[in-house]
């Protein structure tokens, strides 16, 4: 792979192309971090991160339907402690890894980022969005533009490192949120998490099939509104923009771009196409620049846009 | 490009089967068999949603028309499954995993251990349908918690028991049974499904004869088809890789026969893993 015709330059990082493994998606252990390395995707995101340990809720977790998945993981994971141990050495991952750190209050945040940030990843996102589990995102009013910056200038003060902003599809104002966190620092914009939440029912049974009865919407069917409120991001803020919701093919990539995204970012593609869906995807993006003469990304980056 | 998009599968919904019967195997093993046809590989398992309790994964202990699940009851989602009925509607994802491979073997070894007798009962009867040498070591911590002694036998392999206290056959572990059966024959392959430490001995007794073996691994699964990452083992998924690992794969996982992680994520010792639901 030509390496300087899809490389690009996140927040200071050298991603080899722009695909990134989606937070919570298959990479959810280090080992699974540097398996997911080896992929070919131009980063990787670990895993949301908590205080404490977390279960999660109850399966099924994840489900299908006709052109997309719902999930409701419930943040499972071994809390910062653990993760601290886990992590400390990344030394086998060939591209960088973003963290992914959450809290219930900005405090909470700024604790966890702290830790996270001694760690050796390149930058911190905080999922603000996600829209089915209690106590977090849009189940508790981080997405309200105060709040979000309030916990965006939080997490400013406790690390160094880029603070990625997770956004969602469900945020109407989104564009008003995204400019509220460049405001407080936010070094760059995750667009975005699962819209929703959703439900399916089993007709059989009349039952909810996930277990915590309803989940985030992801996959091809939220690829339409991830690409609007990229659009929309793009025209209220300067900072760059992973684009991230149903990207399963590189068309969708260079949909992406073309509403102004930086980077994009790949999840449910992993179940279509395999764990390889990110090099398959960063392949056809790049034979579809060369067959129309494309020498960077930046070239189409926000061209829908016409202006700027 | 456009032409090229991928087919979005749509595997990963229960769908819903009718229970035909359920019966107890022993006092805490029961087989619930639903309405076919299904058809998987041995060692392939489904993942068992019973609305508003849990989903979890279960090889098949039987497959085509009148296939079937076995469990031993032992929690809270045992419990409520061992409620289930006659006409009760069961939801089943999958199949999933990779299945044992047969291949080309003359003659096998498969070494069962508790319950894991339910995830190779019909390895055992595929082997000697197809005229394979089958040597089955069946153990139990006693006599009373051995099931599937009649379906082994009636299908031709022949069944050599083992019980913890010596109600049953050996008296003594599966690992030492399997380690006198070696000093007079030596299988192509052997197959063992069983506690993890069981396995463990069963793998190295394998590595110290050369002899092939494949193994069943367990491990906390959330998803079934690699997309969660909950069953990982030193970067393997159980669910998608798995469950059935070569005695050369297993050598690569430090944590075989050592730990394995909750359903947070965090690792811990198999002994504390293991120990009885509360
Ligand atoms: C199983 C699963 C677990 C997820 N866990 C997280 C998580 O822990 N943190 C997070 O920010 N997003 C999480 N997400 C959301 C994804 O990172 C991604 O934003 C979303 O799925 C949309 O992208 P996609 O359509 O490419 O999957 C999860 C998604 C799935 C499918
Ligand atoms: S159970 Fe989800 S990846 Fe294996």
């Amino acid at each position: 792979m030509s390496d300087n015709l899809l490389s690009v330059n996140l927040c200071g990082m050298h991603l080899s192309n722009p695909t990134i493994l989606a937070s919570g998606v298959f990479g959810i252990t280090r080992d699974l971090l540097s398996r997911a390395s080896r992929n070919g995707a131009g980063a990787l995101t670990m895993k949301t991160i908590t205080k404490e340990p977390r279960s999660g809720h109850r399966a099924p977790i994840i489900v299908s339907f006709e052109s997309g998945m719902m999930n409701a993981v419930g943040y499972a994971n071994p809390g910062i402690e653990e993760v601290c141990r886990e992590y400390a050495d990344l030394s086998d991952v060939k591209c960088p890894v973003i963290g992914s750190a959450l809290g219930e209050t900005p405090e909470e945040f700024a604790y966890v980022i702290s830790r996270m940030g001694k760690l050796p990843v390149s930058a911190i996102e905080l999922p603000l969005s996600c829209p089915h589990t209690p106590g977090f995102g849009l189940m508790s009013g981080h997405t309200d533009p105060k709040q979000a910056a309030k916990i965006t200038a939080a997490a400013k003060k406790a690390t160094k490192k880029p603070i990625i902003i997770k956004l969602s599809p469900s945020i109407p104002n989104v564009g008003e949120v995204a400019s509220a966190v460049e405001k407080a620092g936010a070094d760059a914009i995750n667009c975005g998490n699962s819209v929703g939440p959703g439900m399916i029912i089993d007709i059989e049974t009349g039952k909810s099939v996930l277990g915590f009865g309803m989940g985030g919407v992801h996959g091809p069917a939220i690829r339409p509104l991830a690409v609007r409120c990229v659009y929309d991001i793009y025209e209220a803020v300067k900072i760059p923009i992973i684009g991230c919701g149903g990207i399963t093919t590189g068309r969708d990539a260079i949909e992406m771009i073309m509403a102004g995204a930086t980077a994009v970012g790949v999840g449910t593609a992993t179940y279509y196409r395999g764990e390889r869906a990110l090099a398959l995807i960063a392949d056809e993006l790049q034979e579809w620049m060369k067959k129309r003469n494309y020498k960077s990304l930046e070239e189409m980056r926000g061209i829908a846009h016409g202006k700027k | 490009m456009a032409s090229n998009y991928p087919s979005l599968k749509n595997e990963a919904i229960p769908i819903s089967y009718e229970v035909t019967n359920v019966i107890s195997e022993s006092a805490t093993v029961k087989t619930i068999f639903f309405k076919g046809p299904f058809n998987a590989l041995p060692g392939q398992f489904v993942m068992l949603w019973l609305p508003g309790v849990d989903q979890k994964p279960f090889t098949l202990s039987a497959t085509g028309a009148n296939p079937a699940i076995s469990f031993r009851i032992h929690g809270e989602y045992t419990r409520a499954l061992a409620k289930v009925k006659t006409c009760d509607k069961i939801g089943i994802t999958g199949p999933f995993g990779n299945g044992f491979d047969l291949s080309s073997a003359k003659s096998v070894l498969i070494v069962a251990g508790g319950i894991g007798i339910a995830s190779v009962i019909t390895l055992i009867e595929q082997a000697a349908a197809k005229k394979i040498r089958t040597e089955v070591i069946l153990g139990a911590r006693t006599k009373n918690e051995l099931v599937f002694e009649k379906r082994i036998t009636a299908s031709g392999a022949s069944l050599h028991l083992c019980t913890d206290d010596g109600t049953a056959g050996h008296h003594g572990f599966t690992t030492e049974a399997a380690g006198i059966l070696l000093q007079k024959q030596k299988p192509d392959c052997i197959f063992a499904c069983g506690p993890e430490l069981m396995m463990k001995g069963i793998a190295d007794i394998a590595a110290a004869h050369k002899i092939p073996v494949q193994l069943s691994l367990e491990r906390y699964m959330k998803c079934g088809f690699g997309m969660c990452g909950a069953c990982e083992i030193n970067g393997f998924l159980v669910c998608k890789d798995g469950p059935v690992f070569t005695g050369e794969q297993v050598a690569t996982m430090p944590d075989f026969g050592k730990s394995a992680r909750l359903k947070s994520g965090k690792k811990i010792s198999l002994k504390e893993y293991f120990s009885p639901k509360k």
